[in-house]
Order: structure tokens, then C-alpha cells, then sequence
């Protein structure tokens, strides 16, 4: 029906007739919002920390034993499966692991129905303590249905504020048909302004940072 | 006197009355307040971050015709679909439609006040369908059949033990399961369930991305992501308004959006949305439609003097400022929206002459505008709104008498000091005479519910002429 459109493209014109040429006004666009983020890894462990994160700073010495604990905790609730988005850095990863656990993995595209997913990230965002994944990241429900997501990054994949991110996650993705920044377990507070996490999303968001 | 001014009448006194759900409210608007105020610090310049964000709404308001087709374009080049709607029956018929032909049995919503706005519930439990509000507040409003009390928070003026007793009888939930995370787990199981069933899920949109032709969606539940991921279908309803010129305009939006709204530095989840699942992707709809509302919107755009209320982010600060919210509470004003910008924007939409009294119900303290994050000029668009309204209809014969000796008072500055002196006499002999309550005392229909403060002994103008020479002999 493009008569909607029409007439509703009609009146904004007759509405904004009177308009005042030219766009928004350099100063204002220019102006300081925000203090510079000084120490953006500093800044991301703070803000992961107060958002409740639960952040891994690991190197590839390491990273095989944190995942496999990470993971060990996950299973104490059952012999559920870990959904694992098929990358070739998880592949990698996942192949290191031991073999008992390995056996819990299930790589994409099978459905994201587990006790937790892994996946990898667009970026990270230090100001926020944030973690931008896209549809590229193993689908649309893996960083949302499962009750734990864990995301493997790297501090090459820092920023400090979230417009660079954005700007990364599109230049890397372009055609992703969804972006998500992730601060923190899902949450709410709609009874008496209490906060309880794992509202419909993840109970947990655990993030293991390569810094080497 | 109209059927809308009398049942807000009724219901505000009802309202300003029912001490329990006031004090339910204060408490929820006191946690709000700290976390505001903790908020704002993060701000290098919390006056800045509104100054540009009322610019760079005000630029999005003023180009809003070419930042929709610039929108739209994104969108459509990535299989969705975008339907402008001029009526909120255009709206309903749509999607209402689209659910029929897609055999669409049940839908999952998540919060979308434009979808209130529209009444799609009803609508769509019209129609037959199964229709469940995912976000928890919303959810528990939908279970009482009331509407949202609140434009962020839904179910603010509901106390725990109200929403254990509503979830036992509707859900089944244990007696004991009456904590807050108790409750929540009911909802999050009973929820899943309808998510992996439903065949279309429907959210609203809190910006639309000209330049990089997506929606953006900010939550904190999940409920809007899985609605988005989950049915094969996902309709986004929402107003034209929503504009926001760039992809990178977000890093001011999302922080102050959240801010605003509850405090938070940001949401848990701020997402972008431009199509349906594309080739190579794991999941996500087979369908991506968004819902383009105008209804009497651009009649707004066309009022230069109220232009900006078109800026609006719709985060209920205004409302959680406001001493009239505060007393009567959300459900009295019978609207969609609430509180001041309510007041300013339902006579607009909706017409003066139904909702104009809601421009009156109000202090004009001003907190509405001193709080307001895109910096809408909301206490004098209620004045602007009482003019028209004043043009418009002859007013009460008592306002009409009291408006007019109110004239011939202030026009003489010796009549005005005479006169003010005479009624302070009067005033300190009624107070020392007149017993309170008594039929003598005729101020009683104002000082039932309002203190009136003893006059003092001195006025100003007294003071001021009798210290005047001791002054000039200091001088």
C-alpha cells in the first residue's frame, strides 16, 4: 500500500516547509560528553566487575585450563551440551580441551539449546564493559537462549568507546542482520526496583580475554 | 463537562487518596532517584550530553522525511519489509493481516508503548490469537488487565506480595515462591515455552538508524532478543519519530537513554535490527517487517511552536520527576502516555478537546524540563496548550470572574498594597476567630487538603518603609 507513504511523506514535507536550512551545528557536535577513557583494559575489568561480568584475563599458556574450569561448573547442573559457534579459533580451542568435555561440545548449526554457548565477539567496549556480537556470532539465539553465555576475545578487539565499536562490528560484518551490546547477565529490577539476573536471557556472561 | 475530564477527575482523587500505592510508588522513584543521581556523575557534562542530544534530535525532527526514506532503503535492501501506517487501525489491520496469511496462532510481544498506543492486544485477542507480553512489568499488568502504570516501568505501583498472589492464582506458582527472584524464574519458565511456540514476535523500536537502515532496541530482560530471534516472523511497531541520523549518534543515545530511564550506565542489551536471517546466517526470522506509525504525528511536526515534542526518547524521566505523577499516579490520566510530556503530547494527538484538561493538571514547577535528557520545553508547552485551550472554549464563570478581578488587581500598584494588606488582616482575624472547620470558616474548601501559612505581621512594602530611612542614614 504506497498510498500510506505518499501522504505521510506529503505531510512531513508540508509540515517542515519552514525549516531552517543546513544540519546539526559543528560546536555542538564536537562538544565533550565524556571524559576520555584513560586505561581502556583497566576500564573494561572495572566496569565488567560493577556490570557483573565475570571476566578471565588469559594467555594461550593458559586459556585450555580456564575454559575446561569454566566449563566443569556449567556441568554440575547436569549433562547438558555446550552450543559452540563452528570458528576456526574455537575449533582450535576446543580441540585442546580434554577429551571428556570435547565430548560435550556441539558446533554450529545445531540449535543453541544447551546449558551454555560459546562464541566469539565483534568487540569489546572499555567505557561500558561491554561486548558487541552480531548474527555472525554462532546465530541470533546462541548469545540469548542458553542460561550461560561465555565469549572467547581478544584485547586486540578492545575500544574504548562504543561508536568505534560499532564502527568495527560493521566494517567486519557487514551484512550481519543483527548487532547486540551485551553489558553484563540479563537482568530486571520490575518488582519493587529489585534486581534479580537471568531475567530471559543468560544467568551468566563469563569473558575470556587473550591479552598475549 | 466531557466524559474524559470526568473520569480523570474521579480517578485522580481516587488516586491522590490511596496512601499504600503512593508510598509503593515513592519508594520505587526514591531507588530511581539515587541511581539518577549516581548516573548523571558518569557524564563528563551531563548539561553538554542533553545539548547535543536535543541537537542532534532536533536536526533528525527537522529532516525526518529524508532520514525515513534513507531508513527504509537499508531496510528493504536486506529482504524487510516497511509499511507506513497513517491511523493506528492502518497499523492493526497490517499486522493483523500479515499473522492471518503467515496461519500466524500465537504471537509473543515485547514492550512496545506504541503497541498500547494502537490497543494491538486487543486487537490481536480480537482476531484469536494468543497474544503474551514477554517483559516481566508488562507481563504482570497484562495478568491484572490493567495497562502500564508507567511508560519504563509497568508495574511500579504493584507491591511484591500483589504480584506473588497474582502469579499463584494465574500461574500456579507455589505460596512460598514470593521472592522477586522467585517470581521472575516463574515468568522466565512460563515465558519460554511461549517463545518457542509463538509464530510471530512483535517489538517496538526506541531509535530508527537512517545511515545504517536498522532499528535499535534497548532492554534489559533478553525478551526483545528472543522475540527477535525466536518466531519466524518479526514485526517491529513504531512511530516515525524514532529517528536518529546516525549509526554512531548511539554513543551518546544508549548511555543517556539509560540513564535517564533507570539510572544504568547502559541497558543490559542494546541491539540492532535491519532485516530477516540473511544467507550464511545460523537462525533468525524468515520475515522482517517494520511498522512506520503516524498517527497525528506529523500533525505535531507541523506546529512549530511544539515541534519538539517530536525529540522525545520516551525514558519516563518526566514523569518520575513530577509531583503530579508522584500524587495521582499513571493509570488516573487514562492515556497511553503519562505525565507531563502525556499532558503535552495526548491533546495534540488525540485532540484538545478530550485530553486539554491534562495540560492543567499541572504545578508548572518546571522539573519536567530541568530533568528532561533531549531538553523539550515541557512546562511551556502546558501553558502553550492552556492558550489554545483558553482560544478555543469559553472557560468556567468563576474562572472567568476570578481571571478578570485578578486583572483589575495587579493594574494598580496602590490598589494591589491596599488590598493585600486588607485581605492579611482578614486573613490573621479568620485564623485567630474562626475555628477551623467551623461553617464560618470559608476557606475550608481550599485549606481541606492544602496548609495555608499564617501572614506575616509586616509586609514587604511595610518593612521596606519603614527601614528605609534607618537604611539612608547609613548611607
Amino acid at each position: 500500500m504506497p498510498k500510506g507513504r505518499d501522504h505521510i511523506l506529503g505531510r512531513i514535507r508540508a509540515a517542515l516547509a519552514d525549516r531552517p536550512p543546513g544540519g546539526l551545528p559543528e560546536d555542538v557536535a564536537g562538544a565533550a560528553v565524556f571524559a576520555p577513557v584513560a586505561d581502556p583494559l583497566a576500564r573494561f575489568q572495572a566496569e565488567c566487575q560493577a556490570n557483573r561480568t565475570e571476566l578471565h584475563l588469559v594467555t594461550a599458556a593458559n586459556e585450555a585450563d580456564c575454559l575446561t574450569a569454566v566449563l566443569a561448573r556449567e556441568k554440575e547442573g547436569g549433562d547438558g551440551t555446550i552450543y559452540v559457534q563452528d570458528a576456526p579459533a574455537l575449533r582450535a580451542l576446543a580441540a585442546r580441551l580434554p577429551a571428556a568435555t570435547q565430548t560435550n561440545l556441539q558446533f554450529a548449526p545445531a540449535q543453541p539449546a544447551g546449558i551454555a554457548s560459546l562464541t566469539l565477539c565483534e568487540a569489546l567496549v572499555a567505557r561500558t564493559g561491554s561486548v558487541l556480537v552480531s548474527s555472525r556470532c554462532g546465530g541470533r539465539a546462541a548469545t540469548i537462549l542458553p542460561p550461560t553465555h561465555i565469549v572467547y576475545a581478544h584485547a586486540s578487539q578492545l575500544h574504548a568507546e562504543i561508536d568505534a565499536a560499532l564502527l568495527a562490528a560493521r566494517s567486519q560484518s557487514p551484512t550481519a542482520s543483527l548487532y547486540s551490546l551485551i553489558t553484563g547477565p540479563s537482568r530486571t529490577s520490575d518488582i519493587e526496583k529489585m534486581l534479580v539476573l537471568g531475567a530471559h536471557g543468560p544467568k551468566r556472561l563469563t569473558v575470556l580475554l587473550r591479552t598475549d | 463537562m466531557s466524559s474524559t475530564l470526568h473520569s480523570f477527575e474521579q480517578a485522580a482523587t481516587r488516586a491522590a487518596h490511596d496512601r499504600p500505592q503512593q508510598e509503593t510508588v515513592r519508594t520505587s522513584l526514591g531507588t530511581y532517584n539515587r541511581a539518577l543521581n549516581a548516573g548523571r556523575e558518569r557524564f563528563a557534562s551531563w548539561s553538554e550530553a542533553r545539548h547535543r542530544a536535543r541537537a542532534v534530535k532536533a536536526d533528525a525532527v527537522a529532516h525526518l522525511g529524508e532520514y525515513l526514506e534513507q531508513f527504509e532503503a537499508g531496510i528493504t535492501s536486506r529482504g524487510g519489509h516497511v509499511f507506513w501506517a497513517e491511523t493506528a487501525a492502518d497499523a492493526r489491520d497490517y499486522i493483523l493481516d500479515l499473522a492471518r496469511r503467515r496461519g500466524v496462532r500465537s504471537v509473543i510481544k515485547s514492550k512496545s508503548m506504541v503497541s498500547e498506543e494502537v490497543h494491538l492486544g486487543a486487537a490481536l485477542e480480537g482476531a484469536g490469537l494468543e497474544a503474551v507480553e514477554s517483559d516481566l512489568g508488562e507481563f504482570i499488568v497484562q495478568l491484572r488487565n490493567e495497562p502500564p502504570y508507567h511508560i519504563v516501568t509497568p508495574a511500579m505501583h504493584l507491591r511484591r506480595a500483589q504480584i506473588a498472589a497474582l502469579f499463584q492464582q494465574k500461574l500456579g506458582t507455589p505460596a512460598g515462591a514470593d521472592s522477586a527472584e522467585d517470581l521472575t524464574m516463574a515468568a522466565r519458565h512460563y515465558m519460554r515455552a511461549r517463545f518457542a511456540s509463538a509464530g510471530m514476535g512483535i517489538t517496538g523500536a526506541n531509535f530508527l538508524i537512517a545511515d545504517a537502515g536498522m532499528v535499535a532496541i534497548t532492554e534489559n530482560e533478553g525478551n526483545a532478543r528472543l522475540t527477535a530471534s525466536l518466531p519466524r516472523v518479526h514485526v517491529v511497531l513504531t512511530g516515525i519519530e524514532k529517528i536518529l541520523p546516525r549509526l554512531t549518534d548511539l554513543a551518546l543515545f544508549w548511555p543517556l537513554l539509560s540513564t535517564a530511564g533507570t539510572g544504568q550506565a547502559i541497558t543490559c542489551y542494546s541491539s540492532l535490527i535491519g532485516g530477516p536471517r540473511q544467507p550464511g546466517e545460523a537462525d533468525g526470522p524468515e520475515e522482517f517487517h517494520v511498522v512506520l506509525l503516524d498517527n497525528g504525528r506529523t500533525r505535531v511536526l507541523a506546529d512549530q511552536e511544539r515541534r519538539d515534542t517530536l525529540q522525545c526518547i520516551r525514558c519516563g524521566a518526566c514523569l518520575n520527576v513530577c509531583p503530579v505523577f508522584h500524587t495521582i499516579g499513571g493509570h488516573a490520566y487514562g492515556t497511553t502516555y503519562s505525565g507531563p510530556i502525556g499532558a503535552v503530547l495526548t491533546p495534540l494527538l488525540r485532540g484538545e478537546k478530550e485530553f486539554g484538561h491534562l495540560s492543567f493538571a499541572s504545578s508548572l514547577c518546571g522539573a519536567c524540563t530541568e530533568i528532561c535528557p533531549v531538553e523539550i520545553d515541557l512546562h511551556h508547552h502546558l501553558i502553550e496548550n492552556r492558550r489554545d485551550s483558553a482560544l478555543q472554549h469559553v472557560r468556567p464563570l468563576p474562572e472567568r470572574i476570578g481571571m478578570r478581578a485578578f486583572r483589575w488587581l495587579m493594574s494598580d500598584a496602590a490598589r494591589y498594597a491596599r488590598l493585600a494588606q486588607l485581605a492579611r488582616h482578614l486573613l490573621r482575624f479568620k485564623n485567630a476567630w474562626v475555628p477551623e472547620g467551623s461553617p464560618l470558616d470559608l476557606l475550608r474548601p481550599w485549606t481541606a487538603s492544602r496548609d495555608l501559612p499564617e501572614p506575616p505581621r509586616e509586609s514587604f512594602r511595610e518593612w521596606w518603609q519603614r527601614t528605609r530611612q534607618e537604611r539612608g542614614g547609613h548611607a
